[in-house]
């Protein structure tokens, strides 16, 4: 009886696993959605850095052709609860890795500068610190959300990239990858 | 004085001409935009979110049109960034075909077998039965018992 209906019920079964997939996906996990960029070179940019990295960074800093790595940049923005979270995080692992490699933060979709700068007081982030105030660096790097970190490699291509708050174990996993 | 008017007419024509281009570019901008997603929303449109990644998106999108490039490039531009998940409608090609196949797959499979069915049904409908003397026996016995009772009532 059952060999009988096979035709039909391996399609109806297919298609009702197709479907249980689609509904216990959640639509607001974004770091299951890989970046369009990865082994890609990652886009060229230049941002205003933030009055307090000025006199050892220069009025601006970014990346431009024929870029080398290796390179963490990290987005977020001062309204974000999980910045907040990971940006004591950060500042502990740029104190570890400093000699290795550079950490880059990007303030984005923050229309007020001045929270940006109050949050960077905050947390006392000492690795340089620019400003995207049109986002358009953010879409470049089809950032989902906030936060993202990327990591990029020696020769400028992106190796991976994190949605949400960075714990030590996923930057120095990915750390290890880029200063291969 | 017909000359002041002819320049008046003018100005008006252009200003007319201007403005309906313009409304003909919000329009191209907010059709493109309702193809994207908004990166940082659930479930809208980078033409209904008022979030600030939306808007420049459309901003980008009018920049691009002013600069000659067709739509399919500027789609072409986000998929870029974003991969094809910024698209709202899974694009016809590669794997995401499966997507717009495999509804018409089963609905041509449930035809394909309610067609087998209805054939099994009709055969069997103009198959033709045969009753035994047995058969014939006991539907007589039924009906004499039938008839018993109803006459009892």
């Amino acid at each position: 009886m059952v060999k009988r209906f096979a035709y039909v019920l391996i399609p109806l079964a297919l298609l009702a696993a197709l479907l249980f997939y689609g509904m216990s996906r959640n639509p607001d996990r974004r770091d299951n959605v890989r970046s369009a960029l990865s082994n890609k070179p990652v886009p060229a940019f230049d941002l205003a850095t933030f009055d307090a990295y000025q006199q050892e960074y220069g009025q601006s800093l970014g990346i431009g052709e024929g870029f080398k790595g290796p390179l963490v940049i990290n987005f977020w923005a001062s309204w974000c609860p999980p910045c907040r979270d990971e940006a004591p995080v950060l500042e502990r692992l740029w104190q570890d890795y400093q000699d290795d490699l550079l950490i880059l933060g990007i303030n984005t979709q923050d229309p007020q500068a001045g929270n940006a700068e109050a949050f960077l007081d905050e947390f006392k982030l000492s690795f340089p610190n620019v400003r995207d105030e049109k986002s358009r660096v953010s879409i470049d790097y089809g950032v989902l959300g906030l936060p993202e970190t990327f990591f990029i490699r020696k020769d400028g291509t992106l190796s991976f990239r994190h949605a949400g708050p960075l714990t030590k174990d996923i930057f120095e996993r990915e750390v290890a990858k880029i200063l291969q | 004085m017909k000359i002041l008017f002819k320049i008046c007419f003018c100005s008006l024509l252009f200003l007319a001409h201007l403005g309906l281009a313009q409304e003909i570019l919000e329009q191209r901008v907010f059709e493109i935009a309702r193809q994207l997603r908004c990166p940082v929303c659930r479930a809208e449109s980078a033409a209904d979110s008022s979030a600030e990644t939306s808007q420049e998106f459309r901003q980008i999108i009018q920049e691009q049109l002013e600069a000659g490039k067709s739509e399919a490039e500027i789609l072409a531009f986000f998929r870029e960034r974003y991969g094809d998940w910024i698209l709202l409608s899974p694009p016809k090609e590669g794997l995401h075909l499966l997507v717009w196949l495999l509804p018409i797959i089963a609905g041509l499979i449930a035809l394909i077998v309610l067609a087998m069915l209805m054939q099994r049904w009709l055969r069997k409908s103009r198959e033709h039965v045969v009753v035994s003397d047995q058969d014939r026996l006991e539907v007589g016995r039924a009906l004499e018992h039938f008839n018993n009772q109803k006459e009892q009532n």
